[in-house]
């Protein structure tokens, strides 16, 4: 790990780990903002960790930003910070001005015709503006858009965080050059890959915390081999899944310019595609095991661990869903006449 | 907080550069070897093959030139080794004595021996099977019963080995075998090299499995003599010694790519246009197949590194089989083709009959599942 990153770990454990009660998170789930953290947030450099510097930025790369997407999701961050990061990221590269504050993400692209709709928007309503892609006249190009000018109609995840539907009403820019349709869903899919590798983090530590210590028939849980095999089987989730989520991160800094098709050389969708995939089968048994191990108490909202578990849930069907990567990349791995082993040794 | 040591690597270019010629090579050698050998992958032995991947000087290539070996990297012998698993190629001939039995020779062998037997292990010639587990112990390796009593200056062995693969070709075993008893179970154990072949003291018999071969056997010692330097490091250190020795047999791709013909035969059956539900089931197979050899690449990358990633090799083993295991069923998900074992079948029923009733061994051999779990579960701090 590079002395950066490094650094950035342990700024944003602090961070999160000392500053986020789960009283804060119960309240953000309430529908409350959460101005202080946020503030802290952003003078940490966090949202701008890939900005050059003449844009207030740390000229970071997305290993950094695994780092901090990591701990967002270990750690519940009920805030857009993912989301912002990936916007000032987008408008940088589109030569567009960087606005001030927390900033949303059009999940899919769009016409960018006024009165067009835009539905689950990751916090539409708390943002000031709204960053995706517009395809007009055959060609893809960013898109930002202020949102104060927008009609929202309010929403949520399963995890009680902001998916806004808005209508889109004025003054739309579009910066240049022309990137691909995907790359919203692409970088999303990547970020919330990190997230759910954080998340699950945290469900084990979480497991194995709770089976050292709840005694039933005069032992703790945790010396019962049925429970250690569970609990063994969770920790190959998390394994699996950092190491998918942070190879993608991987390619996403090697990646060149403009984003293609999975399976293009110096494309990280491949390596994104499986990052989701795996993760995304690791939401159906990680937070499975946790509760079974956690017993009824982990079924209230008193505990935590639902933050984490509906937050899997809730991530694992955004920017496409695992069943929807794997069709993509089923197809192009079945176009790959030298066979699937020459097409997954080629990365 | 609950990480593993399992970081990204990355083949470096040297070793990529040797995938061609690994490839072109293959190529020639497994032109006209079917579908239904292919399934076999690591536990199909074919002396000549050995040899000839010998005379490339693939096998002990991280070993010193002195002993016959190539000096190369544990990246280049990785690709060497992924290249031939998912191709699948015989190679089971030489691959214990590549993958561990050379290596504890080098740590732990006398300088003769190490003359004596590692030069023939790279040429492909010499072959090596595990004496671990026996009638009475598995999955509790510790409590092993064949015994090691000093013998006029040198070792008298009694017992049998059980489900020892290979045997029956092999020149030599290295067997775990009590030589005290002690308080601990695990004390008292010690490693042995013990020569095989034309001997009347030594039986071995093959036991034919369900699909009908005979990979395994029972290798009866009965008052078995060997040398004072067939004891293989410290006397009483044989648990410490295997557990070390174990890294090594848990971390490499032959622990996810067992199926891997069947993945290459399901996907040229169904062609360039599959269904939407067969793509789906190919796209997640490529998904966790691309992580898993992540997973090993990083754990070459520790051994490179002479670090012993003992609980980092069980969890991918552990994920690794049930990825291995998986397969068969998902490929007669999709497919209405019956598994067939006769020569009128097609490819695909062919690895499809032998990988479904061989799956079950996946998660048996080399550690079951369930001690890989325990010494997961251990390393998560419950036992």
């Amino acid at each position: 790990m590079s002395d950066a990153r490094g650094l950035i770990a342990e700024t944003v454990e602090r961070l999160f780990g000392d500053a986020l009660t789960p009283e804060d998170i119960a309240r953000a789930e309430a529908g409350q903002w959460l101005a202080p953290l946020w503030q802290s947030v952003e003078d940490a450099g966090l949202t701008r960790a890939l900005l050059r510097p003449e844009n207030g930025g740390a000229d970071g790369d997305w290993l950094d930003v695994f780092e901090i997407a990591r701990a967002v999701g270990r750690h519940s961050v009920p805030l857009p910070i993912v989301e912002t990061i990936l916007a000032t990221w987008l408008l940088e590269r589109a030569g567009l001005g960087i606005p001030e504050g927390p900033l949303g993400l059009l999940p899919t692209a769009v016409d960018g015709r006024v009165g067009e709709r835009a539905d689950r928007v990751p916090w539409g309503r708390s943002a000031s503006h709204l960053v995706g892609i517009a395809t007009k006249d055959g060609e893809a190009r960013v898109l930002c858009v202020d949102a104060a000018k927008l009609d929202v109609r309010e929403g949520q995840n399963v995890a009680l965080e902001p998916r806004d539907d808005v209508v889109l009403t004025d003054a739309l820019v579009t910066g240049e050059p022309p990137l691909a349709r995907e790359t919203v869903r692409l970088y999303g899919a990547l970020l919330r890959s990190v997230q759910m590798a954080g998340a699950l983090e945290r469900i084990l530590d979480q497991s194995v915390g709770y089976a050292g210590e709840r005694t039933q028939f005069g032992k703790t849980i945790g010396s019962f081999q049925v429970i250690q095999q569970d609990l063994a089987r969770l920790a190959g989730q998390v394994a699996e899944v950092s190491m998918a989520a942070e190879v993608a991160c991987r390619a996403a800094c090697e990646s060149r310019e403009t984003p293609s098709t999975i399976g293009a050389t110096g494309d990280p969708a491949f390596e994104i595609a499986c990052a989701k995939i795996v993760a995304g089968d690791a939401a159906e048994l990680g937070p499975r095991i946790a509760h079974q191990v956690h017993g009824a108490i982990g079924f209230t909202y008193e505990h935590t661990l639902h933050f984490s578990t509906r937050r899997l849930w809730a991530w694992r069907a955004e920017f496409g869903s695992g069943e929807e990567w794997a069709r993509d990349l089923g197809t192009i791995a079945q176009r790959e006449s030298d066979g699937i082993w020459a097409l997954v040794t080629s990365r | 907080m609950s990480r593993f040591r399992l970081d990204p690597d990355r083949l470096p270019p040297e070793a990529e550069k040797l995938r061609g010629e690994v490839r072109s090579f293959l190529a020639d050698e497994l032109k006209d070897f079917p579908a239904w050998k292919r399934a076999y992958t690591w536990m199909g032995s074919d002396p000549d093959f050995s040899r000839k991947v010998g005379e490339r000087g693939w096998i002990g290539m991280t070993w010193p030139e002195r002993y016959g070996g190539g000096e190369r990297t544990s990246f280049e012998r990785y690709v060497v080794l992924e290249e031939m698993l998912a191709a699948g190629a015989p190679v089971a001939a030489h691959w214990i004595a590549d993958r561990q039995s050379g290596p504890l020779l080098l740590k732990y062998g006398t300088e003769e021996q190490r003359h004596e037997i590692l030069p023939g292990i790279c040429r492909g010639e010499v072959y090596f099977c595990i004496g671990m587990s026996e009638p009475d112990s598995g999955s509790d390796l510790a409590s092993v019963r064949t015994r090691a009593e000093p013998d006029d200056g040198g070792w008298r062995i009694n017992g049998t080995k059980l489900w020892t693969s290979g045997a029956a070709g092999a020149h030599y075993m290295i067997a775990l075998i009590r030589t005290s008893v002690a308080e601990k179970k695990h004390q008292g154990l010690s490693q042995f090299l013990i020569p095989l072949q034309n001997r009347d003291d030594v039986s071995i018999r093959p036991i034919r499995d369900l699909a009908g071969n005979d990979h395994f056997c029972e290798v009866t010692f009965e008052d078995t003599r060997v040398d004072a330097d067939a004891l293989i490091g410290e006397e009483g250190a044989g648990w410490g010694q295997v557990m070390a020795e174990l890294a090594y047999e848990r971390s490499g791709p032959e622990r996810y790519l067992s199926c891997q013909p069947l993945l290459e035969g399901l996907a040229r059956h169904l062609g360039p246009a599959p269904s939407e539900r067969a793509r789906i089931a190919i796209g997640k197979q490529v998904a966790h197949l691309a992580t898993l050899r992540q997973m090993t690449l990083s754990l070459a990358g520790l051994l490179e590194r002479g670090e012993n990633p003992a609980l980092e090799a069980s969890v991918t083993k552990d994920l690794g089989g049930v990825f291995e295991q998986d397969l068969p069923g998902i490929v007669q998900g999709l497919v209405a083709d019956e598994p067939r074992t006769d020569d009128d079948g097609s490819d695909l029923q062919n690895l499809l009959a032998h990988l479904t009733q061989n799956a079950p061994s996946f998660s048996l051999r080399g550690g079951t599942r369930e001690v890989l779990r325990g010494i997961i579960a251990r390393g998560l701090g419950l036992r």
